[in-house]
């Protein structure tokens, strides 16, 4: 039986004619990689075999801290389906109506051709100065590709994708706020991908199964998930003590091993039970919750930072609402540009 | 109307789906329903009871069929996947078992994005084909190329009962009916007791309620959202109330304009030609699906070539639109594709391989009996509230009438069938005071309490959560979790003296669905925080108190404070 092939495969491949030895990340501009010898240079998409910014290898989405968590195999890097690869050009190509800023597929590309202007558009740059592009896939040249792609991701990317402002995250945050709840899950497991935890989300429609996702992080750190974005953060904290609960009957994942996080896109006010509850779960079962917002972890990945839930990191409650001052610590950032109680992200609204 | 039933919908669980049974079931001359659930169980697909893999299996493993969550789940898949055209019967003469198609086997091993190959497999959903025998309805239409038309007849809105009153109630060969039904879907326009009415009249004479008739309409929807061809707004404009409606895309639009001049071959021209046409038919359709799907066809360009002479006379120079797989029997297709499936190993898989643990799972179900046999005195001291004095009138005027405690028991059930939390808070509370527990309950709606009642006792309290039957007829999970967390809040706002070993209870109106989920949860709780859940229904605490009050009769009272998981008493 024929069984056609198809048509991924690119008609050329680029080659990178002098290995970078870094690359200054930045907003508003494509990433400018510097080479050994001093002098620097802007490269455009590399039309990537299986490219970063499009998907998660299947390692990425397996949490095999539990092996047997049946959790969604779906691979695509973008959760909100803004992203597509044009065959035409073999590059990303983004439907802005969609796309949600939260800059994930940028923080992957190898070569810093993705990027942010200030109004957190993204944007590609297709310029291919410094490649090859006319090389015919042949063998040969997909091996060399793919090593310099490996290489490439290795190679130290620095700088910042995207400044926080006010006016950026009112533009942001005017999509999550009214999305379609079927992909809450899907921002919040790549979002931690992105971060460096390996994140193993709840297949959508499975109802056995309840907490919305499980997280690994690059430290050792486990924990269960559950991810909130609407208002019922009381409902998100006993979904976290009934998922510390099976993990640990059912999977042997031990209550004090789970560092389990409510990721949520607004943190609860003030007076919302939530935080008067966390604390009671510390006082009383010393379990202590972490609680981040979408806008924090996109905060954290902008300024190429990895999630570090260590040591409860991230445990906020009654008399501690503050996440501004854990992410400026984390991110290096002494000054976050947002405005206090702005859209309940690093503290809550009211 | 075309009834499309209502199987699993997630386009990203289908493609998964399909490439796990591919992976494992390629080598099989075919494939059975206990195949597919064993595979879909082992590749963690499938969930049963908060369980995966093989443990999940067990617990679904029953001998009734329909109870057999696992089989009835592949029984999903496999309808979805035979619309979709990606599967099809072994045998002429049955249902089942199953082999790959072409297409299939195509999606199954795409490495990329398979979304466009999707696309034209629901583009090639039509009736009437080759598979579908028994079916309840008689449309001839290529129902997604209509229903995409419709749309944008009718200014790219429509709600989803104009699916069932269009697009899936017509003719779309008969362009008369077509602008007939457009006609009278615009006719029903501007008045929603219009639409209702016709909906209503529309689920008349299909003899269904209209539930079902509505539930038709969200597999139609799910894979038009996937195609990313229509999606989800709210709308005053159509029936002057804001309703949430589905609009057309601009893919959808772009994807009409490209098919709309496309030679739309379907069954019955099909079976009026001759061999040789349908043979080239099936191989231009199936060739033609993959090319628009973005596969590299130039290794068969000259055999397209030579179709498509064969075939001019029938669609000239027009491009096809036809699924071979989807309209036809296999037996033809793989003629004229020049393979053969059905070969292979015979069928491996076995659900009895897996020991039931079925009978464990309900022994789970079960709950304790409290019997009503300890002689008992009404708290009289307790019941001072008007509440209190109210409800014991009731029972005392209905014992005067000549009921006995049964029949009383059932009467004040059926009255508190519709109770809203005002009403049901102090019931409960009432019916724990005749039993002899300082009861307490809170305001509904008071965000500062944070159980629904309380037992106050100096040492042993008991926080209760309730749950109104207007809130929820039978328990829930949720009910479970939030027991928990009143214990968590009681433990360390100690605004009430209690120990970890006393329960925390659950009160609703019938007793959990799923029992033996709850029964699981409440012993999850117990192993990880050590502490008791108690779950009462409404019908156990009225006969516990009826009991007491008519009969003066109760039960041991100290059973409560350790009471752990689903208990019942009966008069």
């Amino acid at each position: 039986m024929r069984i056609f092939k198809e048509s991924v495969d690119r008609k050329r491949l680029s080659i990178i004619n002098d290995m970078p030895i870094s690359i200054d990340i930045r907003q508003s501009s494509p990433g400018r990689v510097r080479f050994k010898n001093g002098s620097t240079s802007q490269i455009g998409c590399l039309g990537c075999i299986n490219p970063r910014c499009m998907s998660f290898s299947e390692q990425e989405i397996e949490c095999d801290y539990v092996s047997s968590f049946p959790c969604d195999k779906s691979i695509g890097v973008c959760p909100v389906d803004a992203l597509s690869w044009d065959i035409v050009i073999d590059a990303p190509t983004i439907d802005i109506c969609k796309c949600i800023s939260c800059g994930i597929c940028v923080s992957r590309c190898p070569i810093g051709a993705m990027y942010f202007s200030e109004q957190g558009e993204v944007h590609i740059n297709s310029n291919t100065g410094y490649t090859e592009k006319n090389k015919i896939p042949d063998s040969s040249v997909k091996d060399i590709h793919l090593s310099q792609i490996k290489q490439l991701i290795k190679i130290p990317h620095t700088g910042i994708l995207l400044n926080a402002s006010d006016t950026l995250f009112e533009r942001v945050y005017k999509k999550p706020l009214g999305i379609d709840s079927k992909y809450h899950n899907f921002i919040g497991r790549n979002l931690l991908i992105a971060l460096g935890c390996k994140c193993s989300m709840r297949r959508i429609g499975d109802v056995y199964t309840r907490m919305d996702a499980i997280y690994l992080s690059s430290t050792g750190t486990f924990g269960a998930i559950e991810i909130e974005f609407g208002r019922d953060t009381l409902e998100a904290v006993r979904g976290i003590l009934d998922d510390i609960a099976v993990l640990h009957t059912r999977y042997g994942i031990h209550r004090n091993n789970n560092k389990a996080m409510v990721i949520c896109l607004q943190l609860p006010n003030e007076r919302q039970g939530y935080w008067q509850v966390v604390k009671d779960i510390k006082s009383v079962e010393k379990i202590k919750i972490g609680t981040v917002t979408v806008g924090g972890l996109m905060f954290l990945l902008w300024n190429g930072c990895t999630l570090k839930p260590e040591n409860d990191l991230y445990y906020l409650d009654y008399d501690n609402m503050d996440l501004r001052n854990i992410l400026s610590k984390e991110t290096g950032v002494a000054e976050i540009g947002l405005s206090k109680r702005k859209l309940g992200i690093m503290e809550p609204m009211k | 109307m075309i009834r499309f039933r209502n199987p699993g919908t997630q386009y990203s669980t289908q493609i998964q789906v399909i490439k796990q049974l591919y992976n494992a079931l390629s080598e099989q001359a075919y494939f059975t329903l206990e195949d597919m659930a064993v595979v879909l169980a082992q590749s963690k697909m499938m969930t049963a009871y908060g369980y995966a893999g093989e443990d999940a299996l067990r617990l679904s493993n029953t001998e009734q069929e329909s109870m057999n969550s696992a089989k009835m789940n592949a029984k999903m898949y496999a309808e979805v996947f035979r619309m979709l055209g990606w599967v099809t019967p072994y045998d002429e003469n049955s249902s089942y078992p199953l082999v790959f198609t072409y297409i299939g086997i195509h999606v199954a091993l795409a490495e990329g994005d398979c979304s466009r190959l999707y696309e034209q497999c629901v583009l090639g959903i039509n009736t009437p084909t080759q598979l579908t025998d028994n079916l309840h309805y008689d449309e001839k239409v290529r129902f997604f190329k209509c229903a995409l038309r419709s749309f944008i007849e009718l200014d790219g809105v429509m709600y989803k009962h104009e699916l069932c009153l269009g697009p899936m109630s017509v003719n779309d060969e008969d362009e008369s009916e077509f602008a007939k039904m457009i006609k009278g879907i615009c006719s029903l326009r501007g008045d929603y007791k219009r639409l209702k009415k016709a909906f209503e009249k529309l689920a008349d004479n299909l003899d269904m309620k209209t539930t079902p008739v509505d539930n038709c309409t969200r597999l139609p929807i799910a894979f038009m959202k996937n195609c990313n061809w229509v999606e989800s707004v709210q709308n005053k404009s159509l029936y002057g109330k804001t309703m949430s409606c589905l609009r057309i895309t601009d893919h959808g639009i772009e994807i009409y304009e490209s098919i709309k001049n496309m030679y739309d071959l379907r069954l019955d021209q099909y079976m009026n030609l001759d061999d040789n046409t349908k043979y080239a038919m099936i191989r231009l359709g199936t060739y033609s699906m993959l090319m628009r799907a973005g596969y590299d066809m130039s290794p068969v360009s000259d055999l397209i070539a030579t179709d498509r002479k064969q075939c001019k006379n029938v669609i000239g120079d027009k491009e096809l639109l036809f699924s071979p797989a989807q309209t036809i029997r296999r037996n033809q297709v793989e003629y004229a594709l020049g393979y053969r499936m059905g070969k292979g190993t015979a069928s491996q898989y076995c659900i009895d391989t897996f020991n039931s643990v079925v009978s464990e799972r309900d022994a789970l179900s079960n709950t304790q009996i409290w019997t009503l046999n300890l002689p008992s005195e009404v708290a009289t001291s307790l019941l001072n509230g008007k509440e209190d004095a109210d409800f014991l009138q009731v029972v005392h005027e209905m014992s005067l009438s000549g009921k006995n405690s049964t029949q009383i028991v059932d009467a004040l059930f059926d009255n508190y069938e519709n109770a809203t939390q005002t009403t049901f808070y102090p019931l409960i509370a009432t019916l724990f005071k005749i039993m002899g527990f300082n009861c307490k309950f809170s305001r509904p709606g008071d965000n500062g309490a944070r159980w629904d009642a309380i037992i106050d006792d100096h040492n042993r309290s008991i926080p209760i959560e309730i749950k109104s039957p207007t809130e929820e007829q039978h328990l829930s999970i949720k009910a479970i979790r939030q027991a928990l967390e009143n214990k968590i809040i009681l433990l360390s706002r100690k605004t009430h003296t209690t120990s970890p070993e006393v329960s925390t209870l659950a009160v609703g109106y019938y007793m959990p669905n799923d029992r033996a989920e709850v029964t699981r949860l409440i012993s999850d709780f117990k192993e990880t925080y050590g502490y008791r859940i108690g779950v009462i229904d409404l019908k156990s605490l009225l006969s516990i108190s009826v009991s007491i009050l008519i009969d003066k009769k109760g039960f041991e009272k100290e059973k409560l404070y350790k009471l752990e998981g689903l208990v019942s008493a009966n008069i």
